[in-house]
């Protein structure tokens, strides 16, 4: 215990202070580079291959579908298994907090698929199949993302929300194919840029 | 300048507020994360809580999860206060002149 209580000199005290906060963000928080990272490659690599792939009515091809929500669901993967296991043994409000908002998730993207069902079933096709199919999740996101930066005073991810929401607009207006291209340009590169962001705050720091 | 707070200004326990203070979100954590987050045995963490615990600086919840008991740690605002001020001083005991912030 003698070593324990012996008290630091100001440096050392300051060193120490240091070690924990970086050992804290690096153990327990999400990294965000590489999360908007993932995000960044797999909406900019599936978004071309979706605008490369996609028929002359402007439908989805199989291939262009297949590498999109193959790597959607490859960064969905990665993003649940990081989360969770930087969280394992957390709790609180803010657990709590973490928790709902995960529902959230779950809900939200839920609902959506139910939206699509009722659209099919209600015999809706053509461009605007695109247009809704793509538009509706990523507001979603939009919208996950503004009102988690809210709640946890997350600068950086409230403003890339707004601004995918922003590129959801565009993408929306822009039609198929080129909404492709939109998403793939604007949106993954927010994402890219937020983790660029990311990493330059962590070297600063 | 006042005298540094006693509690905080002791190895052990500045890396036990200065980590629950940095904590995601002002979260909680168990004490098995925390054990191992900090490489401290469970017996030299249990008394630098509780002489953290006995200042009002931390509080220790003990709940249920699943059939398992889990303790939970977290800072207090009197202990947020605390190590702020604690800061405080340390900054201004390496760099008097604040030229440097």
């Amino acid at each position: 215990m003698g070593e324990d209580e012996k008290s630091p000199t100001p440096a050392e005290s300051w060193a120490i202070i240091d070690a924990q906060r970086r050992q804290v963000r690096e153990s327990l928080s999400s990294d965000d580079r590489m999360l908007y990272g993932i995000w960044g490659l797999a909406w900019g690599i599936g978004y071309v291959a979706m605008f490369f792939t996609v028929g002359p009515e402007g439908e989805p091809h199989l291939l262009g579908g297949s590498i999109f929500g193959g790597l959607i669901v490859a960064a969905l993967v990665f993003t649940v298994v990081h989360s969770e296991r930087r969280a394992s043994g957390l709790g609180g409000a803010g657990g709590r907090m973490n928790a709902r908002l995960g529902t959230a998730w779950g809900a939200s993207f839920g609902a959506s698929f139910f939206i699509y069902g009722g659209m099919f079933s209600a015999g809706l096709e053509g461009e605007g199949v695109g247009v809704v199919a793509n538009g509706l999740p990523c507001l979603v996101v939009a919208c996950l993302f503004m009102a988690s930066g809210a709640a946890w005073n997350d600068t950086r991810q409230y403003r890339l929300g707004v601004w995918i929401a922003v590129v959801v607009a565009i993408a929306s207006v822009t039609g198929v194919p080129y909404l492709y291209l939109v998403m793939a340009g604007l949106g993954g590169g927010g994402f890219l840029v937020a983790a660029l962001a990311d990493y330059l705050d962590r070297r600063r720091a | 300048m006042s005298e540094l707070d006693p509690v905080i200004h002791a190895q052990a326990r500045l890396r036990v507020v200065a980590s629950l203070a940095a904590m995601p979100n002002n979260a909680s954590i168990t004490f098995p994360r925390l054990q191992k987050l900090l490489e401290m045995t469970a017996g030299n963490l249990s008394t630098h809580l509780r002489k953290l615990e006995d200042a009002g600086y931390v509080r220790q919840s003990k709940t249920i999860e699943g059939r398992t008991p889990v303790t939970y740690v977290e800072i207090t605002p009197t202990g947020l206060a605390a190590f702020e001020r604690y800061t405080a001083q340390i900054r201004s005991l390496i760099d008097p002149t604040g030229e440097s912030s």
